[in-house]
């Protein structure tokens, strides 16, 4: 059975989230402190973390840069709304993803679907193929195709392209793009991507209302597949 | 203090000199015009340049030149032949003459020029030690006024001054920053000054200028460039001789100091007001920071509650369905709670909490209070409030809130010892004491927890309560014209005092009981 830890301080937000997640088939483990947390994943070792990062003690940054000395486990950190820029770091620390408080139970359950998803899939087995609507990336071929068509990229464009759809559903903040596709030292170029996104999105997906490449305002880009089963569409 | 009030030199010493050459010349030549066929040519000479070289140590060159001139005449008519005549009859006697005169100039000029010497570096000293007085006054002393007050005080004294004040740029005007004795009473007028956002001030005006010539003048305090205020200066009574040179000269040095010294102390003054201010914005960040998080998080409870049910995909058993209208049942108490508490807040701060006043009894207040907190959270509270209490003028909704809240800090902080509530009469007033024997609050809180906003820190738990409860509390109280603070228990914990006013009003004398058989 999949194992999520839910880590919060607010009793209310903890039972409601972990009844959530056990009506969906999980089993689910509580804390609520950060000490609590990272003991919780030493002896349990869960498959998802969801992590408030308004800890009292240590707070919610501190435990995923403890996480990360030592797991990659899929972590969805929960936020206020007006702390953008820890929203950044979180995810700049290697969160999968962030929903933001007040937040909507259906949105937070799609997004631990996702990094489950994507935690299970690092490593060798991952799909050789993405397909997202009418577009397919086969990563072994470096062949992108769309409506069956052969479409046509720059090397930088398909490194992009292959960095999204490898990490198809999460965001991808501006460092991680930047220096998975252009290198460490151009983290800060937020430019570059803006460029290429434009022209991929030229060639594959609607500028005026793009349906694959979204963009995160101020944080990155989501490369977004159509969930097989449409009951859990984003809220 | 013994530093001479005045620079001036001049009148005096010249006169002395020229009487020295006169009185001196007659002098030798009584004697030397008695012995005149036995001592010899050199003699006279010599004794002539005596006196050239008294009269110029005493009066300087011309009273030198002076005496040399008595002596070539007085040699000349009186100790050479033929007497009485200018001319001479032996050849040599014109080198002898020639002689005297070239080395009583020399003589005159050398002693003339070291006297000079000394009393220039007499004036020099004299101006060091001036200037060293002033700058001691320069030292500041707490605030700029301060400073200045010193300083026109000191100037005053040293220069035997009518009167000294100091001006200084002002918004767009100029200001009095201190006033020692008598100065003109249109100074404002008299300054243009222009005092613009962008600095460097700059004092317009007549600056350096005779306000009244010789009587009183304005100095320019000037830092690098800038000029950042006016010394005004008025002589002293009708003897005094006005403002001469090394006077403006001291003066100019010393305003110059000043000038650094106002610098300085506005600079200091600058940082002051911008590390307050930085406070003021850490505090209401920290303000925001805590009422959003009390905001959020239990909207936070209700969004996930309500989007739970809302969801068809999912059948909950009742019981789940209880537990989360149970959860937006009990959070939306928990916010209904917190805008309550920003409401009375603002309207505290607002001055608009307009207590309804009414004649009461401490005891019909506390009851109820006690009576809730023993019945719905099971506290044990011990009364010793007596009945012969005078009556007091509140509002008995608001202290009921008042001493709710203060039972409810006391079960949260002291939860294992019984509270009790005490009233006793103290003059004019009745106080309440709330006094709890938990962990007590530590000295420097004692007066933060009224705060806005303040929580007591404890064991890494994040605080319960809006950090709000203490700060209505005393706005309340103070409302009602009483106060509330807090002191220790003694043995341990802490004890609210709530001090309010009798009411003026007598209370209607007690109907005298009727006498039973």
């Amino acid at each position: 059975m999949t194992r999520v830890l839910v880590v919060d301080d607010e009793p209310p937000i903890v039972r409601a989230v972990a009844a959530n997640l056990r009506v969906r088939g999980y089993e689910v483990l509580t804390a609520a402190s950060g000490e609590a947390a990272l003991t919780a994943v030493e002896t349990h070792q869960p498959d998802c973390v969801v992590l408030d990062l308004g800890l009292p003690g240590i707070d919610g940054l501190e435990v995923l840069r403890r996480l990360r000395t030592w797991t990659q486990i899929p972590v969805v950190v929960l936020t206020a709304i007006d702390s953008e820029r820890d929203k950044v770091t979180a995810l700049d620390l290697g969160a999968d993803d962030y929903v933001t408080k007040p937040f909507g139970v259906a949105e937070l359950m799609a997004r631990v679907r996702v990094a489950l998803r994507h935690g299970a899939r690092t490593g060798a087995d991952r799909p050789r193929v993405v397909h997202a609507g009418e577009v397919a990336i086969d990563l072994d071929a470096k062949l992108v195709t769309r409506d069956g068509a052969p479409v046509r990229l720059t090397p930088t464009e398909y490194r992009l392209l292959e960095t999204l759809a490898t990490n198809a559903g999460r965001l991808c903040t501006h460092r991680f793009l930047l220096e998975r596709v252009w290198g460490p030292g151009y983290g800060d170029e937020s430019q570059y991507l803006r460029v290429y996104m434009a022209n991929l999105r030229k060639k594959l997906d609607d500028p005026a209302a793009p349906q694959l490449l979204l963009t995160e305002p101020g944080m990155g880009y989501r490369f977004v597949v159509p969930e097989p089963d449409s009951a859990s569409a984003e809220a | 203090m013994d530093v001479p009030r005045r620079l001036a030199v001049g009148g005096p010493r010249g006169a002395l000199g020229y009487a020295v050459a006169v009185a001196g010349t007659a002098l030798i030549t009584v004697p030397l015009l008695a012995f005149r066929g036995d001592v010899s040519k050199t003699t006279v000479v010599l004794a002539y340049l005596l006196v050239v070289t008294a009269a110029a140590a005493a009066g300087g060159l011309g009273p030198g030149i002076t005496a040399a001139a008595l002596g070539f005449l007085a040699f000349d008519l009186l100790f050479l032949q033929p007497y009485h005549h200018i001319i001479v009859d032996d050849p040599q006697d014109y080198l002898s003459l020639a002689v005297y005169l070239l080395v009583a100039a020399v003589v005159s000029l050398l002693v003339a020029s070291s006297e000079r010497r000394r009393a220039q570096a007499e004036h020099r000293e004299r101006e060091t030690r001036m200037l060293f007085d002033l700058s001691t006054s320069l030292v500041a002393h707490g605030s700029l006024d301060d400073t200045l007050r010193g300083v026109v005080s000191t100037v005053r004294s040293l220069f035997d001054l009518a009167g000294c004040a100091i001006v200084l740029p002002s918004g767009d005007g100029v200001r009095l920053a201190a006033v020692d004795g008598q100065v003109p009473g249109d100074l404002d007028e008299r300054f243009a000054g222009v005092g613009t956002a962008s600095s460097p001030v700059q004092l317009r005006g007549p600056v350096g200028a005779d306000l009244e010539p010789g009587r009183a003048l304005t100095v320019p305090m000037r830092s690098g460039e800038n000029v950042v205020g006016a010394l005004v200066v008025v002589a002293g009574g009708p003897g005094s001789s006005g403002f001469g040179e090394p006077e403006r000269r001291v003066l100019a040095t010393f305003a110059n100091q000043a000038a650094l010294a106002v610098e300085q102390v506005q600079q200091e003054e600058q940082r002051h007001q911008a590390v307050a201010l930085r406070e003021t914005d850490r505090l209401r960040t920290a303000l925001l920071n805590s009422v959003s998080h009390d905001l959020r998080t239990p909207l936070a409870s209700i969004k996930a509650s309500a989007s739970s049910l809302l969801d068809r995909e999912i059948q909950w058993s009742d019981a789940e369905r209880d537990e989360f209208l149970a959860t937006i049942n009990a959070e939306v108490d928990r916010l209904t709670h917190l805008v309550h508490n920003l409401l009375d807040m603002s309207r505290i701060e607002a001055g608009a909490l307009d207590p309804r006043l009414v004649e009461s009894s401490i005891a019909e207040v506390v009851g109820p209070v006690v009576r809730r907190a023993r019945t719905a959270s099971r506290q044990r509270v011990d009364v010793d409030v007596p009945d012969e209490l005078p009556a007091v003028l509140v509002d008995p909704v608001r202290l009921d809130q008042v001493l709710t809240n203060l039972l409810d800090n006391a079960r949260a902080y002291a939860p294992r010892s019984p509270v009790q509530v005490v009233a006793r009469q103290a003059g004019g007033t009745v106080e309440l004491w709330v006094v709890d024997h938990g962990p007590g609050i530590p000295g420097p809180e004692r007066e933060r927890i009224f705060d806005q906003f303040y929580r007591l820190k404890g064991g890494g738990r994040r605080p319960e309560g809006t950090g709000m409860g203490l700060a209505i509390c005393r706005g309340i109280v103070e409302a009602h014209g009483g106060r509330l603070r807090v002191e220790t228990t003694p043995g341990g914990g802490a004890t609210f005092v709530l001090t309010l006013p009798v009411s003026p009003r007598r209370a209607p004398l007690e109907e005298p009981e009727v006498a039973r058989p």
